[in-house]
């Protein structure tokens, strides 16, 4: 766009200028987005490595607790059935009758006091249950008072077993035993009542780290909107301070094509001031010179030649000057555009460029409405004179057509050649941004397409407030048969 | 034959003056009134009724052309000659079309005003031979590049001697005396040279007669016996 290719300077001018403080406040501002989100972030992972890790250990404690309760159950199981067992091997022992079979009876009662002092000397058992100390070393005692009373009997002969067997079975074996066993029984129940009053303590631990957790949370996001609200806020100031920027941008530019416009329109006026006052005051002088010296010929047409010479040559001299002054008047501002209109100038700047270069020229304009205004026709004129100088110039064409037609609100030309071409792209001389401006001007659109070898199409399109009802086309040259 | 009452438009006194001295040298014309613009001239000339109004194209207000087709269509019998420094066809063409059978460069009007105005004085058509040589080269030109068959050769030799009588300036009665023909006979000549060149109107017949350079001979004829 011309527009902003015309305006790359000034905006290049201003950026440096606004952009030192622009540029510390930007790194502040970085500084500032970059420690309040690393923060959050920190926060957010240690947050999460905490409650991992505590997670973790309650798991691990939970599960020791549990295998602990576990385990110490299992043991008392086996003293107690351990217990209640030498009872039945000692009953045995002390009834049967048969020498063997009490031997049998009094072994396995060995092997089951083996499997309690064995069970009692495991180091684990009963010792990590702080607070039933006294119960255990009470089953302790209890036991060793139980192997105690028996150790005696078993060196009893059989008829003693015989004799005093039963009675000592019932008043002295099964008492013990039972207290024996009531002491693990209310172990027992005690570990119960410590199971539970360590998943109370889970609990507790496990609420206290759900507040923890909690407190985090809450500091997290109290943070994080802060965050949010200060970047917000401060994306909001960029957005809005953006959409000034925007504005006076888009001001400038408007600026800057009303000044463009403003200039196309009084080089127009200058030229054609300067062409009227070439045409009118020296052109007429120079033709009132011609008048004078004609009467002077006519005057001195009885005297002798050297003066009638003389004056033949400043007739003729004054001829040139006049051509030449109408000439320059001519290509400042074509007189034909005012007097006869855009059709009409186009014809005959279209028979010139025949006449001088021999490219054929061809002008289609049976769609021009006569009811162009001013302007619009200066400036297809110019950008139709300038595509045919660019023509002959450069294009080595051998004929252009030139289309112009007017539909609802527009008005468009074409300038085709079957000349060499060119890339729009790399070339942009000074005619084409002429035309560019020109067209911008009014609003309109220029569009150029050109390739090597297969020559150019300008078109240029512009919209024009309609004045009233559709005028009778501007064709009556156009309509005549005429060489060109 | 009366004097010839002329009327002069130009919006530049000295060109103006320039005429009325030039035309002063005519015993037989009488510069009745002059005008600076368009407007004033379509004034003066309902007023003062010329016989022959030379007009400027470039005049301020009104142009030449605008002022030719208000005053040939106000005034009867009225001989319009446009002075200008254009030669080219357009104006011409539009010239033709107001009404003008006189069409004088002011470059070289010094030397054929008096003529043109004579000519049309007496019914007959003047164009400056820059102008017809301007224009017979274009066709020529034309009609080379366009490989165009040359409609010209499709007139016969009467036809051509009609048009050149026609585009001078004389009317279907003259040709028919000049020519010893019968008016009817000149009328079905005129409709043929019509047909043939795809003519429409007078204008056109005397554009096209001009390019052709038909009527240059009679024009040199006008300049050289002036």
């Amino acid at each position: 766009m011309p527009s902003a290719r015309v305006l790359s300077p000034h905006s290049s001018t201003e950026t440096p200028a606004a952009g030192k403080p622009a540029e510390g406040g930007l790194r502040g501002t970085r500084r500032v987005l970059l420690v309040g989100f690393g923060v959050l972030l920190v926060l957010l992972v240690l947050c999460g490595l905490n409650a991992l890790a505590v997670l973790s250990s309650l798991q691990t404690n939970n599960e020791s607790i549990l295998r602990d309760f576990l385990g110490e159950q299992k043991r008392l199981d086996q003293v107690r059935s351990a217990i209640y067992l030498s009872g039945t091997y000692l009953r045995d022992y002390l009834l049967e009758p048969d020498p063997e079979k009490a031997e049998q009876s009094r072994a396995a009662l060995e092997s089951a006091r083996a499997q309690v002092s064995s069970t009692l000397a495991h180091p684990g058992l009963l010792s990590g249950s702080r607070g039933n100390d006294d119960l255990h070393a009470a089953l302790e005692r209890e036991i060793a008072e139980y192997w105690h009373t028996l150790d005696p009997v078993l060196s009893w002969k059989a008829e003693q077993r015989h004799r005093q067997g039963y009675r000592f079975l019932h008043d002295e074996v099964f008492p013990r035993r039972s207290s024996t066993l009531s002491i693990a029984d209310t172990i027992a129940s005690v570990n119960q009542h410590q199971l539970l009053d360590r998943d109370d303590r889970l609990l507790s631990l496990f609420a206290s780290f759900r507040n923890r957790l909690m407190i985090a949370l809450v500091l997290m996001v109290l943070f994080g909107i802060v965050q949010a609200a200060a970047s917000t806020i401060h994306l909001l100031r960029m957005e809005r301070r953006t959409v000034v920027h925007l504005i006076e941008v888009t001001e400038a530019r408007q600026e800057l094509r009303d000044l463009s416009t403003k200039l196309v329109t009084t080089q127009e006026t200058e030229r054609k001031n300067l062409s009227r006052e070439l045409h009118d005051a020296v052109g007429q002088s120079l033709s009132a010179v011609q008048f004078e010296l004609h009467d002077l010929a006519v005057v001195l047409a009885h005297r002798q030649e050297p003066l009638r010479g003389r004056i033949d040559r400043l007739r003729e001299l004054v001829e040139g000057c006049l051509a030449m002054v109408r000439n320059m008047a001519r290509l400042l501002r074509p007189a034909m555009l005012d007097d006869l209109g855009l059709a009409a100038a186009l014809e005959g700047q279209a028979r010139e460029i025949s006449r001088y270069t021999g490219v054929h020229v061809a002008l289609d304009a049976a769609g021009l409405s006569a009811e162009l205004p001013d302007e619009h026709k200066i400036c297809l004129f110019r950008i139709a004179q300038e595509a045919l100088n660019n023509v002959c110039r450069h294009a080595n064409a051998d004929s252009v057509k030139i289309t112009v037609r007017t539909s609802r609100g527009w008005v468009s030309a074409i300038i085709e050649d079957d000349g060499r071409g060119f890339r729009p792209g790399q070339t942009k001389g000074l005619g084409l941004i002429g035309m560019q401006e020109r067209v911008a001007a009014l609003g309109g659109t220029l569009e150029i397409r050109s390739e090597p070898g297969k020559g150019t199409r300008i078109e240029v399109r512009l919209p024009f407030p309609q004045l009233g009802t559709p005028a009778p086309a501007e064709h009556d040259l156009a309509a005549s048969p005429r060489g060109v | 034959m009366g004097s010839v009452r002329i009327l002069i438009a130009d919006d530049h006194a000295l060109i103006r003056a320039g005429l009325r001295a030039l035309l002063a040298h005519e015993p037989r014309f009488d510069v009745v009134a002059e005008a600076a613009d368009g407007q004033a001239a379509v004034e003066a000339a309902e007023r003062e009724r010329p016989h022959v109004a030379i007009l400027d194209i470039g005049m301020p207000i009104l142009n030449g052309i605008e002022a030719a087709k208000r005053i040939s269509a106000a005034v009867d019998h009225v001989q319009l000659v446009m002075l200008t420094v254009y030669s080219d066809e357009g104006y011409l063409l539009n010239a033709l079309r107001a009404g003008a059978r006189g069409y004088v460069l002011k470059s070289s009007a010094e030397s054929e005003i008096v003529d043109a105005v004579r000519a049309v004085s007496e019914g007959k058509a003047f164009f400056s031979p820059k102008v017809s040589r301007i224009l017979a080269d274009d066709y020529t030109r034309f009609l080379e590049r366009e490989h165009v068959a040359d409609s010209f050769d499709l007139l016969t030799g009467r036809e051509r001697q009609i048009l050149q009588l026609l585009a001078e300036g004389q009317s279907n009665k003259d040709v028919a005396t000049i020519l010893n023909l019968s008016p009817t006979t000149v009328l079905c000549h005129r409709q043929h040279i019509f047909q043939k060149l795809n003519l429409h109107n007078v204008s056109d017949l005397i554009l096209y007669a001009i390019r052709k350079g038909v009527i240059s001979s009679q024009l040199d004829r006008n300049a050289s016996g002036g």
